[in-house]
């Protein structure tokens, strides 16, 4: 039955279908295939002054195993908090609190 | 009024009568300048994350302070450029205080990073 899903089985056979309606079918179940749940920033909830420098505990989850800042869609951080995340990781690696590379 | 933090690191192999020395002395500059001293903290002798200076470990000074002055700020710049037992800093502006412990001086997390060893 595979590929029936869809189909209207009180159609006539020969019917054409509306404009569009193929296409949302098509969306409908692409959807389906890829459904994944929204994930939010995982700093939204936290203060903002807790986003510093000196903060090494919290800075060392954005950074790879090598020391390398990770990317906005690997975090998940939202613009503003990737962004500052950053300016801190780099404060901080002035500091040498955090290397600039791990070997 | 600025707000700013100032936190830089002295060598290894300095007395800790030096360290009392050198913080009092910027101190004072700030002073001098019409700013104020809202913080002052050490943060001890801690492992670098890599060398600097042929230096492994470095001792932490951390000022919070305030100052609506250039001078005082060219100034203090001048001094630790100048310094040789100063081997890093790191000078910004914040935009508030709270007057709290900073998070290096909450004993548990420092001890926890320590233990990472990065």
């Amino acid at each position: 039955m595979k590929g029936k899903r869809y189909k209207n089985t009180n159609r006539h056979e020969n019917e054409s279908y509306g404009p569009g309606e193929v296409h949302a079918m098509y969306e409908d179940a692409y959807k389906r295939l890829f459904f994944r749940k929204k994930r939010t920033c995982p700093l939204s909830t936290t203060p903002q002054e807790h986003i510093d420098y000196k903060n090494v505990e919290l800075l060392s989850k954005f950074i790879s195993e090598r020391g390398r800042i990770l990317p906005n869609r690997v975090t998940n951080l939202s613009a503003k908090n990737q962004k500052r995340i950053t300016q801190e990781i780099k404060n901080a690696r002035i500091l040498a609190l955090i290397p600039f590379v791990k070997y | 009024m600025s707000l700013y933090e100032l936190t830089f690191i002295l060598r290894q192999d300095i007395a800790n009568s030096e360290i009392k020395k050198i913080s009092d002395k910027l101190s004072h500059v700030i002073k001098e300048n019409g700013g104020q001293i809202l913080k002052e903290e050490y943060w001890g002798l801690r492992n670098l994350a890599y060398m600097i200076n042929k230096n492994k470990k470095g001792h932490y000074v951390f000022l919070v302070f305030n100052t609506s002055t250039a001078q005082a700020i060219k100034e203090l710049k001048r001094i630790i450029a100048l310094s040789e037992n100063i081997v890093r800093d790191l000078l910004i502006k914040i935009k508030s205080f709270n007057g709290k412990d900073s998070i290096m001086m909450q004993k548990d997390k420092a001890e926890k990073y320590e233990g990472k060893k990065v």
